[in-house]
């Protein structure tokens, strides 16, 4: 406890440092926000595994030595070492940001459509303040514990955190019924601060009126080996009966760090559909909080961690149904070799007003290796009787009698472990809806699994 | 299956549906002074005339608690104004001249508490052919049938008892699967506990007849810190009962036992609850808190540890009856009915830990929740990295009745070894209109609907209990159902 307090003092003088140079630190309400954020994280402290929600997470081994803040400096970054992450063939929207930063130099936002708004989050705050300050301040309502009526901040320190130094990220809005033909791709990529490995807080807003349709895409990236840390924000509001597809790729460097968490609130009658694919970072965390404010609305959450070396990878999901009628699902598939770690822990809450809520949660954990480890918790809380909830949690190697199988049609041992880890994930991955996308993680996906040692 | 429906109403028609082991007895009981302190552990310890091990052991126990090592824990999903512990009576015995010589010699006014609680003791003696060690309050007031049980050599009386008659047991295992300190009720147990059971089934011991313990709290503001201890040699056998009560009363009362199991190389314990403590009135107004820390270690090879529960009483429980599977080839088992009507508050589950080869485990919970009730399973599978082929199967379902109760599911999963196959598997949902529809469409009232399903439900949990058992734990269902649904 001692050290991390002390950690957080760090932070806490360097936000006094640069609080009035962060964008929009001329606007008294997110001078308001930010005070408090850091304010709570020094409360708060970093998150350490005695906190539940942060149980099979231990930051200390990627924050110390401690990153150091990023600032809006040319990191010698070029385009051809992005090209590998473009979405292909199709045409979009792609904007990248260095160290939480945009780089209108690297960035092909193309022609945007009438009712879009595509920009970096200092332009935002310049020119649309108010969009900003209807959405930021909802995140303040995390009250965890309904029943107990406990409300710790503990588990929320990395949110505060990004709140108080968020300087850079994207902000997209879509007007009353606008569709997008092709998808928006957005790329943060951190790297060194100077010599040393860089902390970045990007931010994301994605806020898709009624009717809208949006397919948004984040990609987050290191640069070659350097150590860095990101903790990243994503906020998306759907409303009635608009439509997002959310991908997220995790690809950050081998000795990176990973923390991000994405926010989705969704309103009557909208769909969300939102994957997640981890296959970079040391360590590294999504939590994903999905709220089903209004009625009917339909939902899914899958998810792959692919682990090896000495990779620790924590996906922490939270479903809350608080209107009736929605739907809710939720696959999660792990691959975890080396002497990984990956773990799962997911809540799925039904409020007493959601009822007909109709939800599914699966986990499946597959062990390469005798150091491998995996952890799982899926959990249900349910408030009210009418509903259909069910929750399943699988850890295990590869079916020996069906390697077998495969072996004995003279299929060689590498090739068959390979074809039945590509069942296991595959299912998943084809099942995306958008093609480039679903290109994307399956090249991605190849080539993790010819890596293998 | 209409005999279960049978059963209900006749067992409703006698007990006007509400709490049928509400009364209490009018014995003069002999209390210790109100509060806890180190006095205190010593007086109790002083009236069992323990020898000094047990008081240092109890001591160092006491002070634990004081110190902030152990803290009461918060993370249940629970919740419950803060008990203080110097408001309760930490020793309340059955005032008597002497300890009882036979069944004869037993108060008759206890005797007659125990016929209405459907134990007649010499029936069942007789009868049933089960030995019986009732606990009445904190002291152990009778065990049937140790003549029989002694000459095959099988120990079964009273912990206090066995203190003194086989120390070198009571030393060697007390407190070696549950410690001091473990958790914060199970040190406070070990620094008050007043009585409870002792088990040694010797090598080789098939224990011929099902061994049973009656608790029961009779005394208001008395806490009831039971302590039982089961030892299974080489190659035993032994299926011991439990079963609980308290009667009605405004104020909360705690219960806070230990239970330690320890089973030796091809050994199996089989371990049955039924616990129908007192859960408060329909406004959640008194009922006893039920904190339990249960444990068994499956020591060595091949040995079996099987908990069976039915959960219907109390006004919260906390319980966790686990298996550490230490031996290879060792075998847990874990069968769990859980009912919370009213205002009830459970937080159960268990615990799996597999650290030797070829271990297997089960989890079967059915978790059923009514009127404002609040339900959680929690449980923990842990994996360590030496329990090649570990295999772990579980399944936890939740039936909800009414739209203000609540159904929660908490399992951790937590593996580090390839080889380990592990599944768990949970649902929750109410009964559904079409199964209440057939069965009302073919002349069935509502009530008997739904305890007909809800037998239904639990069926695979009363098939593990043993015959008596099975029959109560199905009447104690529809009891706990009453007024449900409407």
């Amino acid at each position: 406890m001692g050290a991390s307090k002390h950690t957080s003092d760090v932070y806490v003088d360097r936000f006094d440092e640069i609080r009035d140079r962060l964008p929009g630190a001329g606007l008294p309400w997110l001078k308001n926000l930010r005070s408090g954020a850091i304010e709570r994280f020094a409360d708060c402290g970093l998150p350490n595994s005695r906190v539940e929600e942060w149980k099979y997470t231990n930051l200390s081994r990627i924050l110390d030595p401690q990153p150091v803040l990023a600032g809006p400096s040319i990191n010698g970054v070029h385009r051809a070492s992005l090209k590998q992450y473009y979405l292909d063939p199709t045409p979009c929207h792609r904007m990248v940001f260095v160290n939480s930063y945009y780089r209108p130099d690297l960035s092909d936002t193309g022609v945007l459509p009438a009712g879009l708004t595509l920009c970096s989050l200092e332009t935002a705050l310049a020119d649309r303040p108010e969009l900003l300050e209807a959405h930021w301040g909802i995140l303040h309502d995390l009250s965890e514990d309904r029943l107990s009526g406990k409300n710790d901040l503990k588990p929320h320190a990395m949110i505060a955190l990004n709140t108080a130094f968020a300087a850079g990220g994207a902000v997209i809005h879509l007007d009353h019924n606008v569709s997008l033909d092709g998808p928006i791709h957005l790329i943060y990529l951190t790297t060194l601060e100077g010599e040393r490995p860089a902390m970045s807080h990007p931010r994301t807003l994605v806020v898709a009126e009624a009717g809208a349709h949006a397919t948004i895409f984040e990609t987050f990236i290191g640069n070659g080996g350097d150590a860095h840390c990101c903790n990243a924000l994503t906020q998306v509001a759907v409303g009635p009966g608009a439509r997002v597809c959310h991908y997220k790729h995790q690809g950050e460097a081998p000795n990176g760090a990973h923390i991000g968490s994405s926010h989705i609130c969704l309103a009557k009658n909208s769909t969300y559909n939102g994957f997640v694919l981890s296959d970079g970072a040391l360590v590294s965390r999504n939590e994903i909080r999905v709220r089903l404010e209004g009625e009917n609305v339909d939902c899914s959450l899958d998810g792959i961690y692919l682990a090896r070396g000495n990779q620790h990878m924590d996906n922490w999901t939270r479903i809350d149904h608080m209107a009736p009628l929605g739907k809710s699902r939720e696959v999660y598939k792990g691959v975890i070799d080396g002497a990984a770690h990956g773990s799962f822990q997911g809540k799925i809450r039904v409020w007493p007003e959601a009822i007909q809520s109709d939800a599914r949660q699966l986990n499946k954990n597959l062990l390469l290796s005798d150091r491998a480890e995996a952890s799982s918790k899926p959990e249900l809380e349910i408030l009210t009787d009418d509903v259909q909830c069910a929750h399943g949690s699988t850890v295990g190697d590869l079916d020996g009698e069906t390697l077998f199988y495969l072996r004995s049609r003279g299929v060689g041992e590498t090739a068959a472990r390979n074809l039945l880890i590509d069942a296991f994930v595959g299912e998943v991955i084809d099942n995306l809806a958008d093609v480039p996308v679903r290109k994307y993680f399956r090249n991605l996906f190849n080539h993790w699994l010819s890596e293998a040692t | 299956m209409s005999v279960s429906v049978e059963t209900v109403k006749s067992v409703e028609a006698a007990t006007g549906g509400e709490y049928k082991y509400g009364f209490y007895t009018d014995i003069e009981s002999e209390l210790a002074p109100k509060g806890l302190n180190e006095d205190i552990v010593r007086f109790i310890s002083a009236k069992k005339g323990e020898p000094e091990w047990l008081l240092d052991w109890r001591l160092k126990a006491f002070r634990l608690w004081l110190s902030s090592a152990a803290e009461e824990p918060a993370w249940a999903n629970v919740r419950y104004s803060p008990i203080d512990f110097q408001d309760a009576y930490y020793y309340a015995a059955p005032k008597q001249a002497e300890a009882p010589k036979s069944l004869e010699e037993v108060d008759p006014a206890l005797l007659e508490t125990y016929e209405k609680l459907g134990i007649p003791l010499k029936e069942q003696e007789i009868l049933a052919g089960v030995a019986i060690d009732a606990v009445f309050d904190s002291v152990s007031v009778a065990t049937t049938f140790k003549g029989k049980l002694a000459e095959l050599g099988i120990i079964f009386c009273p912990i206090s008892e066995a203190v003194k008659t086989h120390p070198e047991l009571v030393k060697k295992y007390l407190g070696s699967v549950v410690p001091v300190a473990d958790n914060f009720y199970a040190t406070l147990n070990s620094a008050v506990f007043s009585d409870g059971s002792f088990v040694y089934v010797p090598k080789g011991v098939r224990c011929p007849m099902e061994l049973s313990t009656y608790f029961r709290i009779n005394t208001a503001e008395t806490g009831q810190f039971e302590r039982t201890l089961i030892v299974a040699d080489v190659g035993s056998h032994v299926s011991y009962l439990e079963g609980c009560t308290a009667p009605m009363r405004s104020e909360h009362q705690l219960h806070a036992a230990v239970v330690e199991l320890v089973a030796l190389d091809d050994a199996e314990i089989k371990y049955s609850t039924v616990q129908n403590w007192y859960p408060g009135d329909k406004e959640g107004r008194g009922g006893i808190y039920n904190f339990v820390t249960k444990r068994g270690a499956c020591r060595g090879r091949n040995s079996k540890i099987s908990w069976t529960q039915v959960e219907t009483g109390s006004a919260i429980t906390w319980k966790y009856p686990s298996v550490i599977l230490q031996g290879d080839h060792s075998t847990g088992e874990f069968y769990s009915v859980a009912i919370t009507n009213n205002y009830q508050q459970a937080d159960t589950g268990t615990k799996m830990i597999h650290i030797g080869r070829n271990t297997s485990s089960t989890i079967i919970s059915k978790g059923i929740s009514a009127g404002h009730g609040q339900q959680t399973y929690r449980g923990l599978v842990r994996i360590l990295g030496k329990a090649d082929n570990a295999r772990n199967y579980t399944q936890c379902d939740s039936l909800l009745i009414g739209e203000k109760c609540g159904g929660h599911t908490v399992p951790y999963i937590e593996v580090k070894n390839q080889t380990a196959k592990v599944e768990h598997e949970a649902t929750t949902s109410k009964i559904s209109d079409d199964q209440l529809f057939y069965c009302r469409q073919r002349g069935l009232s509502d009530e008997d609907a739904v305890a007909l399903i809800v037998n239904g439900f639990c069926r695979e949990v009363f098939q593990k209990l043993p015959m008596e058992f099975a029959v109560e734990a199905q009447k104690l269902l529809g009891i706990s159902l009453e007024g449900a649904i409407g």
